[in-house]
């Protein structure tokens, strides 16, 4: 895969990102601070890794909760 | 973006030492070919990016900007090889030095540091693509689809958006790749515990009667129900405290060895080898595409090829050949993209199957291995670890070869291999565990009853962590899926948008220079990792440019291509281009509509010009799109561009004056009006008697030129009377008679009546006499041309055949109706 390099983000790709939250936050089934974390991962000119993907992806359990 | 104000070159190409001002405005820089223009734009490109495309791209492997880009007389001296840039950042509202040498092109010097000013500086350099020359026109044009795919895509800076599908895909395919494995394990965690308690199905009512019938032997209470938090040993603990420890339960493992030895003695389950002999068809395949791919790719081989096999033998070496049939050859190995997805997909789900068998044999060969190592005498593992180790290494290739699907070597060897035939040696170890275990002593009904209720706990415990992990590897997957869909779609739906909006903007520009194509209509579609590019035919059809297009038509598509992916990519960064001799073969009638498009649909853009064609030049100037040019007259290796500078006609003529050279002023004069007469006559569609070799003289053009010019004006009061609109028709009336009043003066009237005052005669006149004619012309051009300093442009008619409706300049600033109706 083609080296992502830290630059900043073209105007079609921004238009992508903000159709691709927008989506997000109106899908059931994705949860919105998921959606968040995930739009603020893309959004920073590099390539993310499978990690970062799982970390803003999954839900942290809610406080008081075991 | 920027605007540049001045260029300083030295020892950079064919230039020895050049300054070039520019003011921040569109510039042209006119001269033969050889004499340097080519030059001036390698030297903006390589200030501002520290490449020169010229020397580094496609095809220009020998040639490099270090070893190439300093004068040929300082090839060893790169340092003396430099170009600055004195520019402006209208964003900012400063301006900015930008200085690079051929000694360290990767350096630039800019001044001042601003951070802000670098940060635009870096945008330009990662878009090279300011600067188009028109060899490059032809990647827009008659480019194969997939390599404009790969052009616009980076171009549009759309690769980020596909770099973040794969991104997303990979993630997705991991995700179901665990959750693959996440299920397998939680099936062969199940088989484990069915085995031990050597039941068939999996039911908690069964798994309790199994778990009772132990704890009755050891007198403890029934279990109830079976939850999370069940413990199968509950009071087994105390019962077992002295019982003697064993490593080994007799009836469990063989057991485990029983479904172990089934599985060996049954072969090849016939589902994996439907698996198998699908997945390894359809990676051979795979590898033999590949290698025609790796073809194309690396020469357009096949791309190439096919475009030569027109003929009844190879172009070379004359060889015969039967077209049709090798046509079809070449074809054939190439198999589209869409396939080898589809082809993928299927060798994944193949090699996910093959895994889970792969996986369950290793797992009963390591239970199996642990079983031989805990016996008393030992029996030797280590075949059993090598035979694991090989399963190991089998899951290995297939899982690499779905995460690089270069590596199809280790995945075919995998598939070609009777993994499931247990080795001779392996074999015998398993023989002789089982062998080892049937030995063992019976143990009592008690302690029998501690161990299996021991292993029950551990495989049940297992079984639970396996679902629980199943459970959310399958929900992890189902987001990445859902997130992975959802951004494929998005992104196509707004690709599709960016394309849609490039394609009509395209047709727009390419109408706007060829208006006799009315109905022309441009379309890019995208499809899997190719970029179609369909135009119409006078109305016959849509099809590639190339197919029926003059060159001159095609150089202007790419052109219009071109400015439309760049209003595209940059917006209102568009700020800054160096069209270098693109507008070569633009034919005679479609070039003021070229600049007109330049200056009006790009009034925020710099742009640079090169051509060969003094003409062209003029046309630029007359049009208003550039104030400024140079000529370059010539060229030496040793002194470089010869360079005179792009007069005012006004001011060449004055001074003709101040010499008392009228003789050349006339000349001049006389010049300038034979030109700007076929622009204006032209532009107003004046009526002239048609002749049919062309040859108009200046008598010829400009009397019925400025009639009509009268005659528009006229036309305009009517239609403002018509219309009711008062401040325009009396505005109209003025410049009316302003119009009499300075054409009278000019005598042009007069010519053919009076040969005393014909142009043919002002080489006679006076110095004096002279100046009154000059000054009346430069007064009546002046009087026609749109007062907007910025436009500064000669009116034309539109639409420019039929019925006139509109008198109007580029700018808008003129804009007299016409109609009446």
């Amino acid at each position: 895969m083609a080296e992502f390099k830290n630059e900043p983000i073209s105007p079609a790709l921004k238009k992508v990102l903000d159709e691709f939250v927008t989506v997000l936050h109106s899908d059931e089934e994705i949860d919105n601070e998921a959606a968040d974390r995930l739009d603020a991962l893309l959004r920073k000119g590099k390539l993310p890794k499978h990690d970062d993907l799982d970390a803003a992806l999954s839900t942290p359990p809610k406080e008081g909760k075991p | 973006m920027i605007r540049i104000k001045s260029i300083h070159i030295e020892e950079f190409r064919g230039i020895r030492d050049l300054t070039l001002d520019l003011g921040g405005k569109n510039f042209g820089i006119c001269g033969p070919n050889g004499t340097g223009k080519s030059g001036v734009v390698d030297a903006i490109e390589f200030c501002l990016t520290g490449n020169v495309t010229r020397l580094s791209g496609q095809g220009q492997g020998e040639l490099s900007v270090k070893g190439h880009a300093p004068h040929v007389d300082h090839r060893a001296n790169p340092d003396m090889a430099k170009v600055t840039i004195t520019a402006a950042v209208p964003s900012l509202g400063k301006d900015v030095t930008i200085t690079r040498s051929v000694k360290t092109p990767r350096a630039v010097t800019i001044v001042p540091a601003d951070p802000k000013i670098q940060t635009i500086i870096g945008e330009l350099q990662s878009h090279p693509e300011f600067a188009l020359s028109r060899r490059e026109i032809a990647k827009y044009i008659i480019t194969p689809p997939a390599q404009r795919s790969t052009d616009v895509q980076t171009l549009l800076r759309l690769d980020r958006i596909g770099e973040l599908r794969k991104a997303l895909l990979s993630y997705a395919n991991k995700c179901k790749r665990d959750a693959g494995e996440a299920e397998r394990a939680q099936a062969s965690a199940e088989t484990e515990l069915k085995t031990a308690l050597n039941i068939p199905t999996l039911d908690r009512k069964k798994v309790l009667e199994k778990a009772n019938v132990h704890r009755s032997v050891l007198g403890l209470p029934a279990l109830t129900e079976l939850i999370p938090q069940t413990s199968f040993m509950e009071g087994a603990q105390e019962e077992g405290k002295d019982a003697k420890k064993t490593v080994v339960a007799k009836d469990v493992a063989l057991a485990d060895l029983t479904t172990l030895s089934t599985a060996i003695h049954s072969g090849e389950p016939d589902d994996l080898k439907v698996h198998r002999e699908s997945a390894l068809a359809s990676l051979k395949k795979l590898k033999e595409d590949e290698k025609a791919l790796s073809l194309a790719r690396a020469h357009g081989f096949i791309t190439a090829g096919l475009e030569f096999v027109t003929e009844d033998s190879c172009p070379l070496c004359d060889k015969p050949w039967d077209a049709d049939e090798l046509r079809a050859h070449l074809q054939a190995k190439l198999l589209s993209a869409e396939k080898i997805g589809t082809l993928l997909e299927k060798i994944g789900n193949a090699n996910d199957a093959i895994i889970g068998v792969l996986g369950d044999r290793a797992a009963g060969i390591r239970k199996a291995a642990g079983y031989a190592a805990a016996l008393d005498p030992v029996v030797s593992r280590a075949e059993l670890d090598a035979y694991t180790k090989v399963l190991g290494d089998a899951i290995t290739a297939l899982k690499t070869f779905e995460d690089d699907h270069s590596m199809i070597e280790g995945a075919i060897a995998v598939l070609e291999v009777k993994w499931w035939e247990v080795p001779e040696d392996a074999q015998t170890r398993l023989d002789e565990t089982e062998k080892g275990i049937k030995a063992l002593p019976d143990r009592s009904a008690k302690d029998k009853a501690i161990e299996l209720l021991a292993v029950l706990q551990d495989r049940y415990e297992r079984l639970l962590v396996a679902g629980k992990t199943a459970k959310s590897m399958t929900a992890r997957n189902a987001t990445a899926q859902h997130v992975y869909d959802r951004y494929n779609t998005v992104s196509n739906t707004v690709l599709e948008g960016i394309y849609d909006a490039v394609a009509k903007e395209f047709t727009e520009f390419y109408k706007a220079i060829n208006d006799d194509e009315g109905m022309f209509v441009g379309e890019l579609k995208a499809e899997l990792a190719k970029l179609s590019f369909n135009v119409d035919f006078y109305g016959r059809g849509t099809f590639p440019p190339g197919a029926y297009h003059s060159e001159g038509h095609q150089d202007g598509m790419g052109l219009c291509l071109y400015l439309a992916l760049m209003k595209h990519t940059l917006a209102d960064k568009f700020t800054f281009a160096v069209l270098d001799d693109v507008l070569m073969s633009v034919d005679t009638g479609h070039r003021r509509e070229v600049c007109r498009l330049l200056k009006t649909n790009f009034p925020n853009t710099q742009f640079v010009l090169t051509t060969h064609d003094r003409v062209w030049l003029q046309y630029m100037k007359t049009e208003g799109l550039i104030r400024k040019g140079q000529f370059f007259g010539g060229w030496n290796i040793d002194t470089g561009p010869r360079i005179w500078d792009d007069k005012d006609i006004w001011a060449e003529i004055q001074e003709a004056l101040d010499k008392d050279d009228v003789p050349r002023a006339a000349a001049l004069l006389r010049r300038y009006l034979e030109y700007i007469s076929v622009v204006l006559a032209d532009n107003l569609r004046a009526q002239v008697e048609y002749r049919g070799d062309s040859s108009y003289d200046l008598g010829d053009l400009l009397p019925p030129t400025l009639n009509r010019w009268k005659d528009r004006l006229e036309k305009g009061i009517k239609s403002a009377e018509h219309w009711g609109h008062g401040d325009a028709q009396a505005a109209l009336e003025e410049k009316l008679a302003e119009a009499k009043i300075l054409i009278t003066k000019s005598n042009a009237e007069q010519w053919a009546i009076n040969k005393s005052v014909h142009f043919n005669e002002w080489e006679n006149f006076m110095k004096t006499e002279f100046k009154e004619v000059a000054d009346a012309f430069k007064a009546l051009l002046d009087h026609i041309r749109c007062q907007n300093e910025e436009c500064g442009g000669y009116p034309y008619l539109t639409p420019r055949k039929g019925s006139s409706e509109q008198l109007r300049c580029s700018c808008g600033a003129i804009n007299i109706n016409l109609k009446t109706k």
